[in-house]
This record gives C-alpha cells, sequence and structure tokens, in this order.
C-alpha cells in the first residue's frame, strides 16, 4: 500500500515486503481471484535489456479499498501494534 | 533413518545442491516449474523473474520456489489433470448417450411404422417387417449423417479459427519485417550509409554486461545525435546551450569551400583584453585555429569581420596582434567599427559564421547584467534554412564592405 497506484513485480514484492515468495505469489494468486489485483505482461518493444518480459501486478480499485480496511483493522488491533510506528 | 538424515547432510550432498543451485539456477527452475501444468502463467513469470534477480541471490530464490511448486504448483496440475479426466468422460458419455438415443428412435419408429403397416396390410407380416427395417434403416443412416455433419462443421471452424490465427500471425510477421526491410532501404539509400552502418554496428556491440552508466550515456548520446540528424535531414535550426563548440570545430575541419565569420572582440577577448585570457588564447582557440589552417591549406577561403566595441579595442595593441596573427596565417581579416555603420545595423549585430554558404553558425551572448563582468555565449544554433542562410550572407557582406582592412 505504500504504492497503491504502481505497478509491483513478485520479486521486488518479496524483497521490500519480506514476505518469502512461497507465500507472496498464492496471496497474489487469491487476489487475482477476488479482483483485488489485476495483472499484465511488460511490452517486450519497450524492454532495454535482453530478458524476457516481467508479468506485474497492479492493484484495482477494489483491492485499494479492501487493503485499506485491512490496514486500519490491523492498526486497531493491539497484536499488529508493534508493525505500525506510532505518530505523535 | 539415521542414515538418510547423515546421508542428506553430507559434504557430497552440500556441494551437489551447492553446484546445481549455484551453476545452474535455472535449469533447477525450469525442473521444478514442472510442477504447473503445461500453459500456467507462473511458469513463464517465474523465468523471468529470475532474469532479474541479481546472481548472488539466485540460488536462495530458486530453493524458495521448491515450496512455491509443492504449495501451489503440484495441486493446480492435479486439477487440471482432474479436469482433464472430466472432461474426457463427459466426452465419452455424451457419445454414449448419443449412440442410445439413435438406436431408440431408430426402435421406436420401426416399431411404429410396424403397427400402423400391419394395421392395413393385415397377414402380410413380411411386407410390414420390410418397411419397419427400411424406414429404420433410412432414420440411422440420417441421424449418423446429421451427427457427421455436425462434426464436419465444428472442424470446419476449428480450421478457419486456425487460419484466421494463422493469418494474423503471419501479417503481424510481415509488418515487422517491412518495418525493417524500410529501415535498411532507408539506410542504403542515405548519403552517409557507410557512417549509419558504422554506428549500428557499434551500437549493437554495447552488450548488457556493461555498467548502467554505460547504457545511459551511450542512450543520451544517440538521442543527441538522432536531434542534429532530424535538425540536419529537416534544413531546419538546432540549438545548444552555451557555445557548441563541437559542432564548430566540426564544421570548421569540414568546410570546403568558404568561412565567413564575423567576431566581436568583447566576447573573443573575454572582456579582459586578449592578455586576461581570450578565446584565441585558450585551448579551444588554439585548436579552432589549428582547424582553420588545415581549411586554408585545403583552399578554403576564411573571412573574418572582427568587430571592435567601445572598450578600446581598436587600439589595445593585443587585440590587433591577434587580428595580425589571423592575417599571417592566411585569413582574410577586416575590421569593423559599429559606430561606421547605419543606426538601425548597430543595433542588432551577432557573431555568426557561414560555413560553404550552407550553414549559419550563431551564437547568442548572455545578457551582460554586471559591468565588468565576462561576456559569454548563452546559446549557439545551427541554421540550415536556405532562405535564412542567404539573409546571413547579405549580412556578412554588407559588413565586409563596411569594414576596413588591418593596418600595415
Amino acid at each position: 500500500m505504500q504504492e497503491p497506484t504502481g505497478l509491483h513485480w513478485g520479486y521486488e514484492t518479496s524483497k521490500r515486503s519480506g514476505v518469502r515468495s512461497g507465500v507472496l505469489y498464492p496471496i497474489f494468486a487469491r487476489m487475482l481471484d477476488e479482483g483485488w489485483l489485476t495483472d499484465g505482461w511488460e511490452d517486450p518493444n519497450t524492454l532495454t535489456e535482453n530478458r524476457p518480459p516481467r508479468r506485474y501486478y497492479e492493484l484495482t480499485d477494489k483491492g485499494r479499498a479492501e487493503l485499506g480496511a485491512v490496514l486500519q483493522a490491523a492498526r486497531r488491533d493491539s497484536r499488529f501494534r508493534a508493525l505500525f510506528p506510532r505518530t505523535a | 533413518m539415521t542414515k538418510l538424515i547423515d546421508a542428506l547432510t553430507s559434504w557430497p550432498m552440500f556441494l551437489a545442491a551447492l553446484l546445481m543451485f549455484g551453476v545452474a539456477p535455472r535449469l533447477v527452475l525450469r525442473l521444478v516449474l514442472l510442477a504447473y501444468p503445461k500453459n500456467d502463467p507462473r511458469r513463464a513469470e517465474l523465468m523471468a523473474e529470475l532474469r532479474a534477480i541479481p546472481r548472488v541471490e539466485r540460488p536462495v530464490w530458486v530453493a524458495e520456489q521448491i515450496e512455491l511448486a509443492l504449495a501451489e504448483g503440484l495441486p493446480r496440475r492435479f486439477r487440471a489433470l482432474g479436469k482433464l479426466k472430466k472432461n474426457r468422460q463427459r466426452k465419452e458419455a455424451r457419445v454414449r448417450r448419443g449412440t442410445i438415443r439413435k438406436g431408440l428412435t431408430t426402435l421406436s419408429v420401426s416399431g411404429a411404422v410396424y403397427l400402423i403397416t400391419s394395421l392395413y396390410v393385415g397377414d402380410e407380416i413380411m411386407w410390414s417387417v420390410m418397411l419397419s427395417v427400411f424406414i429404420g434403416g433410412v432414420l440411422l443412416v440420417v441421424q449418423f449423417l446429421a451427427e457427421f455433419e455436425n462434426r464436419l462443421q465444428t472442424v470446419e471452424n476449428g480450421q478457419r479459427h486456425y487460419f484466421a490465427t494463422v493469418e494474423d500471425q503471419i501479417k503481424y510477421g510481415s509488418a515487422g519485417i517491412n518495418d525493417t526491410s524500410e529501415l535498411f532501404g532507408r539506410i542504403e539509400d542515405s548519403a552517409i550509409r557507410a557512417d549509419l552502418k558504422r554506428l549500428i554496428r557499434n551500437s549493437a556491440n554495447l552488450d548488457h554486461s556493461a555498467h548502467t552508466l554505460i547504457h545511459l550515456f551511450a542512450s543520451s548520446e544517440i538521442a543527441r545525435l538522432s536531434e542534429l540528424m532530424k535538425g540536419l535531414s529537416e534544413r531546419g535550426e538546432i540549438t545548444y546551450d552555451g557555445e557548441g563548440r563541437d559542432s564548430l570545430l566540426g564544421l570548421t575541419r569540414n568546410a570546403q569551400a568558404t568561412i565567413d565569420a564575423v567576431s566581436f572582440m568583447a566576447i573573443d577577448a573575454g572582456g579582459q583584453g586578449l592578455e586576461g585570457g581570450g578565446l584565441w588564447k585558450s585551448d579551444f582557440g588554439q585548436r579552432y585555429l589549428e582547424a582553420q589552417q588545415k581549411a586554408l591549406e585545403r583552399k578554403v577561403m576564411i573571412r573574418r569581420i572582427f568587430v571592435l566595441d567601445d572598450t578600446g579595442g581598436a587600439h589595445d595593441p593585443e587585440r590587433l596582434r591577434m587580428c595580425e596573427i589571423q592575417r599571417d596565417l592566411g585569413i582574410l581579416v577586416r575590421i569593423l567599427d559599429p559606430p561606421t555603420l547605419p543606426c538601425l545595423r548597430q543595433n542588432w549585430m551577432y557573431d555568426f559564421i557561414v560555413f560553404d554558404s550552407a550553414i549559419s553558425f550563431e551564437s547568442t551572448p548572455a545578457v551582460w547584467a554586471i559591468k565588468g563582468t565576462k561576456p559569454a555565449i548563452a546559446r549557439a544554433r545551427l541554421v540550415l534554412g536556405p532562405q535564412r542562410v542567404a539573409d546571413r550572407l547579405g549580412d556578412f557582406a554588407e559588413l565586409w564592405a563596411a569594414a576596413r582592412e588591418l593596418d600595415g
């Protein structure tokens, strides 16, 4: 949710969130099924490096709303308090 | 069990794992991905991701994917297998149902025919049997023919779709080939085709292992060159921030017939007098003079008008010395005192150099905000429009006529 309108790739998201790819990809798959995410492939014509196009994920409006709600709920829950820095 | 654990944690096993994951993570990943069904997008996704991961992290990342393949890939494969099996069973059931339906229809129609005909024919049972068998047989054949027709239609539709897809792919491929051949055709038609080929060949040699900065620098240089080529081919204008020294030197080194230059002494002297380090004493000035000398050796006629300013340039021995040096090189030098010009002309004079009566190199001085500060070139531009170049030549002729030759 740090970049709610950006494109996200599996490896980068895994590194940034600290979630193993073995856990992350099934989460992506479920979010795709629920309509929280859309996916796509990079345009091969725009690639400057010699590599195959990568699959990216993008939050849908529904996904942004749902994830926002999940975050709000997590903020209120004392079990996840350590994850959110306290604001003055 | 202990033996198994010992075998798994032994050095040979560790080295084998290191070799497999370290040397061939791609191969290992490919094997791991076999857990997914054939057309699953995760296969292509993970293979592409691997290329984006730093080499050091690849072995660990590939090992992580084993977990993913077990948790996600295998269930998908089983589901796909289940679906395949279900589809096959459904198809077989449909065929079975169709055969039974045909048999039942045939039997019921034959029976009905037998009953009806026995009512009319009476004791001639043979006729009733023959007629019912005949009609039943015809009905069975018609049913099979109808089914055959349906299947033929399905095959035709499939083929039509296949041909349409192939046609689209061929069209798409041809478009790419056409673009490429058009590009090659244009390169072959170009007046500088050998240089273009050299540029393409050398640019293509830049491989992916080079540092990102090298890629970015190469890309920006090609973009700059591309803009320059666009300006040159459209006979337009190319603007440089600063003095555009490389272009000035390049034009001087390649001029074939004439160089007509108007130079302001104030700017050339850097506002400090030549002894203070003006243009002609700088490293660039020396290279510029050297390029002009070589141009003179190629029989290029160089004319330069030095425009005096109000800072006492007319009597500055250093400035006059510079004019003499240029004259001694073979440059035709004249000096112009602006007050001798008509009032209007005095107000809009600026540095320009016309090369081969085809390209005008013009420079715009920065605004002289504080008195005593060093005048500098804010912007330079190449002008290729024939009318604009003709205007500059006209201006030069007028100024040349108004200027006086160097004394002595």
